[in-house]
């Protein structure tokens, strides 16, 4: 698996696509600290707000990114030559999540720098602001974990794009938790899945622990399923 | 005689439709096996399975005497490489880089190689040119070079000339049996274009509705296959008496019909069956090659 995930990383770094999601993580982070700073709103929880904008596209990035595996017919190359079926999705699934969370990281980084040049330690708590900076890194592996399931499953360029229309029904699923009075059961339920999750960083997280436990039971779930369905599946 | 795979009685189905149907086809070790059959007979069916890319609905298949269930069949799967139809390429990637990919997934340890398998296929000078403008003649041999990472001893390639110009078929088939003659690397090709599969197999096996109809060498369709006088009488039990007589060799195809092979006396011949009261129907020469042969034997039309 070692050797499949470094030929990963070295295909990911020579696709622009890929070097340009690390440097919007600095566009997005100077823009959204520039804007707020602008419109007098800046605080230490507005760089989460960009957050669902970047996951979508990282997952559309990183699903392309798998899909290409396929459309090439490269997945070839690596089963011909004796790699295990797990070694493929796996080593698929960590550099999908290596591909997260740079990014994310870089704009985390960034953002912390901009709201210390302009707002200074104002209004920081640090240990609430690093528990929103865990729970949106462990939403960002379920993304990955989700985006690796649906490319690997698919099995084709449409496995690219898929990603990006599934998040928007959790989009929807998040807008009705903030704006509708739902139950506490339905409500737990739709808080579990990881973009309502980014959505309810814009403040500190009050159930980081059970946010950053279920983000782990749905990369566990998704990569056991998918794992269990690509050594059974035939390709072309 | 070794043999590098042996399959028995494989079947593969997608729903209702069987691509393969209890195929059993052994490929000797040091052979160049032509896998000949029509579109949809289940050759690519075959090859997808012995490279791992699909699985047998049932049956199996040994490759260097490992069972496909076995868990060593990984490992044994160092030992080939493959072509499956379109080439396997990374496409914004060069020739070298390419190949360079195809070490690290196989972990070899370095790429000291890679100038030699480049001037193997005759890709050495394409430099930084992307594999996305390159011809498809030159993918496929990109394609090649690539499942020829890590000096595997047995090659599947499946339609490797599709697309290739002249001067490529003729480079292609030099390549191939360099690769075997030199490197001993035994081959299992499938193709359409029968001529050229006919210059360069040792061993062929027809396919068709997912079975193997008829295998065999290369020798044993020459003989198939060699010239010979097509003759129709109303007794064959006369002219095979005749025959004997004359010490000619032939075969007997049925009560009428019976091929004669060398250069018999025609006139002697018509003589001595008149004789016997035995009356000639027609006379015509007979000289099959490879592509008559196929259709001969798995008819015409189409499994599409």
């Amino acid at each position: 698996m070692n050797k499949l995930l470094k030929v990963n990383m070295k295909l990911m770094m020579r696709r622009l696509d890929v070097r340009v999601c690390a440097a919007l993580g600095i566009i997005l982070a100077i823009f959204e600290a520039a804007v707020s700073k602008h419109t007098d709103t800046l605080d230490w929880y507005g760089m989460f707000e960009m957050l669902i904008m970047f996951a979508f596209t990282l997952s559309a990035v990183g699903g392309l990114f798998i899909s290409r595996d396929y459309s090439l017919n490269t997945i070839r190359n690596k089963l011909t030559v004796g790699h295990k079926r797990t070694s493929v999705y796996l080593a698929n699934q960590i550099a999908e999540s290596i591909f997260f969370c740079i990014p994310v990281m870089i704009y985390f980084i960034t953002s912390v720098i901009a709201d210390l040049i302009l707002i200074g330690a104002k209004g920081a708590k640090p240990s609430d602001i690093i528990m929103n900076i865990a729970v949106a890194l462990f939403a960002m592996i379920a993304l990955s974990a989700l985006t690796t399931f649906i490319s690997m499953t698919v099995k084709n360029s449409a496995g690219g794009v898929l990603p990006l229309i599934t998040f928007y029904p959790m989009l929807m699923l998040a807008a009705m938790a903030q704006e509708l009075e739902l139950k506490e059961s339905t409500l737990n339920l739709i808080n579990s899945i990881p973009i309502p999750q980014l959505t309810i960083l814009f403040e500190p997280d009050k159930d980081a622990a059970m946010h950053i436990l279920s983000s782990i039971a749905i990369t566990v779930v998704f990569t056991f399923a998918g794992t269990a369905l690509f050594r059974r599946s035939d390709l072309k | 005689m070794d043999y590098v795979l042996k399959t028995n009685n494989i079947c593969k189905q997608y729903r209702n439709y069987k691509a393969l149907n209890g195929l059993t086809m052994n490929v000797p070790k040091g052979s160049i096996y032509g896998f000949v059959g029509r579109n949809g007979a289940g050759k690519t069916t075959l090859i997808r399975m012995i490279c791992g890319i699909q699985f047998p609905t049932s049956g199996g298949f040994e490759l260097y005497g490992v069972n496909n269930s076995d868990n060593k069949i990984s490992e044994i799967r160092r030992r080939i490489g493959a072509v499956v139809e379109t080439p396997s390429v990374i496409t914004y990637l060069t020739a070298r880089e390419n190949l360079e990919i195809q070490y690290d997934i196989m972990g070899l340890p370095d790429y000291s190689d890679i100038d030699q398998l480049l001037e193997l296929v005759g890709l050495k000078n394409t430099g930084s040119k992307l594999v996305k403008n390159f011809s498809l003649g030159m993918r496929q041999r990109l394609g090649i070079a690539v499942s020829l990472c890590g000096s595997p001893d047995f090659l599947v390639l499946d339609e490797p000339i599709n697309g290739l110009d002249p001067q490529g078929i003729i480079e292609m088939r030099e390549l191939i049996l360099k690769l075997n003659r030199e490197k001993n690397i035994t081959i299992l090709i499938s193709s359409h274009i029968l001529d050229e599969l006919s210059k360069i197999a040792t061993h062929y096996g027809f396919i068709n509705n997912g079975q193997i109809v008829r295998e065999m060498s290369a020798e044993e369709l020459q003989n198939e296959c060699r010239k010979c006088i097509r003759i129709k009488v109303t007794d064959t039990s006369v002219l095979t008496r005749v025959l004997d007589e004359m010490g000619m060799d032939y075969k007997v195809i049925d009560k009428e019909n019976a091929d004669i092979y060398g250069s018999p006396d025609i006139t002697d011949l018509a003589l001595s069956l008149w004789e016997e009261k035995c009356r000639i129907i027609t006379v015509s020469e007979h000289d099959e090659d490879l592509e008559g042969f196929f259709i001969s034997l798995v008819g015409g039309g189409s499994n599409e």
